[in-house]
């Protein structure tokens, strides 16, 4: 709690000065979300009867909520210590952040320097959001987006539910990216990056981490990526970017040594899995066109256990209380699309998204999510949005949902 | 020579202060005398003010500028880009949210302009064609409306 409280004293602190030296070019300013939401829906599960064995009965929990949230507030600094060297400091409070009584979250989110060596090479360095696909690196800008629910990977919201953690890397700490010109209106960009795994164990130590102390050596876990992309920008035929991104990198599948316990005990002789390699590959497009504007992403995700591995994930899903995560399909897949078109200051989005977490057995047949947005931008920093959000599908045999969110926003910049 | 041209400034600012497209007959892109470059096509200028080039050929930095978020100048010079001025601005936001560019510097009128663009090494801005520069400042292009 002290912790958290002194993190917030010295942005406080940050801000105030920041804001004093802005002569020296120093540049403080940012974004904030607020939201309202309505949640009506249910979700279905399919059990074994614990009183006859041979058949199944469905547990339905029906939903209905609303409520106010603070989604996100960042605060943003930035300054050019010369001509090629910058610095960026992103302080994120999300979901209510209020350390006094443990709501929300605050992070240091990105703290990094950028070195420009030229055209083909610059050098960043420190703790970043990773080049993948096109929404990786704006993915807390929640005011830039034409909806209030980003694509479920990237939504902090449902980021639990969609495991967005393993369908996109989280942290990046060393990059080298540039460009390369062609003519008058085209580039050819590329991005590579190093970082820690998701379970970043040298600065996390929660729930399943704490198998292992802060410190610990993370050679297993070291993230390695990037991106190549293309940019064009017409007076006639509009913006495109396209790219393609990919990862590679090793998940920590880590159970309680309370767990290994209770299935040896059954007579199972079970042992923990942990690093398992995994590669992420996806593209990304946009495109805009007067005031037509489409945007895509697609992500395919695949795990490399050993065969001892494989023999592990078996048994662990056929005990008798099974692990879902521990499937063995070592596949997932995500895409979505969105198109917008503005009138003048206000927009009309239609969303599609499609999730299929095969590595997971809550997840083996694909679920579908659709959303509509009606917004308008008031003079570029202040946006308000309604959106209606369905989610229905049949994850898979087991379990069923089916919701609609209805939920008004408003973010501003500064 | 120099009262001369403090007097055409004034006068510039006494009738064309707050810029009107009426009376202007184009838009003059210019630059700094520092800049390394002689003219720009309306490409150039897509990608410039796009913020995709950020640095000149012998990689010193292209320092922006324009009119007040108000300014008829503003719309009238980025529609001759092939874009909304919106358009811009949500390019830059993007940009400055990801710590790599800026929107251009302010300035509030045309007299404002071209002092800026003299005195900053690597400046490009656009002026009304009415207001008369002298050779403190090079034109890489003319727009006409």
């Amino acid at each position: 709690m002290l912790k958290k409280y002194s993190c917030i004293q010295l942005l406080f602190v940050l801000v105030a000065s920041a804001l004093h030296a802005q002569n020296n070019e120093l540049r403080v300013y940012g974004f904030s979300q607020t939201q309202f939401d309505y949640w009506k829906g249910n979700t279905t599960v399919t059990v074994p009867n614990p009183q006859n064995s041979t058949s199944t009965i469905d547990l339905k929990n029906n939903i209905e909520r609303n409520g106010f949230m603070m989604v996100q507030t960042n605060i943003l600094f930035s300054k050019n210590l010369d001509d090629n060297t910058s610095i960026f400091v992103n302080a994120e409070y999300t979901r209510n952040a209020d350390a006094e009584r443990n709501f929300g979250s605050v992070n240091l989110r990105e703290a990094w320097v950028n070195f420009y060596v030229n055209e083909l090479l610059s050098v960043k360095a420190g703790t970043m959001l990773p080049r993948f696909n096109r929404l990786s690196e704006i993915r807390n800008r929640v005011p830039l987006f034409n909806y209030n629910y980003r694509p479920v990977v990237y939504e902090e919201a449902v980021r639990n539910l969609a495991d967005g953690q393993t369908f996109v890397p989280d942290f990046a700490n060393f990059m080298v990216h540039g460009k390369h010109s062609v003519g008058l209106s085209s580039e050819f960009v590329y991005a590579a990056y190093v970082g820690n795994s998701d379970l970043n164990f040298l600065s996390r130590v929660n729930s399943q981490e704490n198998l292992v102390t802060s410190g610990v050596d993370t050679t297993n876990y070291i993230l390695v990526g990037g991106r190549v992309g293309f940019n064009t920008s017409s007076i006639k035929f509009g913006d495109l970017s396209v790219g393609f991104s990919g990862t590679y990198d090793n998940k920590a599948k880590y159970i309680s040594s309370s767990d290994i316990a209770t299935i040896n005990a059954i007579g199972v002789q079970v042992e923990n899995i942990g690093a398992v390699p995994r590669i992420r590959l996806g593209y990304d497009f946009f495109y805009q066109l007067n005031s037509w504007q489409i945007e895509s992403e697609g992500i395919y995700l695949k795990f490399n256990p050993s065969d001892k591995q494989k023999t592990q994930f078996d048994i662990l899903q056929n005990v008798p209380f099974p692990f879902t995560e521990f499937t063995n399909n070592y596949t997932g897949s995500y895409w979505y699309s969105a198109l917008t078109k503005s009138f003048n200051n206000a927009f009309l989005t239609a969303k599609l998204e499609r999730l299929h977490a095969d590595y997971n057995n809550l997840n083996s047949n694909p679920v579908w999510l659709h959303s509509y947005t009606i917004g308008y931008r008031f003079d570029n920093s202040v946006v308000t949005r309604f959106e209606t959000f369905f989610n229905k599908g049949r994850a898979s045999d087991a379990f069923r949902i089916d919701n609609v969110f209805y939920s008004f926003s408003i973010g501003f910049t500064f | 020579m120099k009262i001369l041209f403090a007097l055409s400034l004034l006068l510039s600012v006494f009738l064309f202060g707050n810029f009107s497209t009426a009376q202007a007959q184009s838009i003059k892109v210019i630059a700094n005398n520092s800049v390394d470059i002689s003219e720009v096509s309306l490409q150039d200028l897509l990608f410039i003010y796009g913020l995709k080039n950020k640095r000149f050929t012998d990689g010193s930095r292209i320092v922006l500028f324009q009119f007040n978020e108000n300014s008829e100048m503003n719309d009238v010079f980025y529609r001759k880009l092939g874009r909304d001025f919106k358009v811009f601005k949500n390019v830059w936001t993007n940009l400055q949210f990801k710590g790599e560019g800026f929107p251009p510097s302010q300035v509030q009128n045309q007299v404002e302009m071209l002092r800026k663009v003299k005195d900053t090494p690597g400046a490009i801005g656009f002026i009304s064609s009415s207001i008369n520069i002298g050779s403190d400042v090079k034109v890489l292009a003319e727009l006409p409306l």
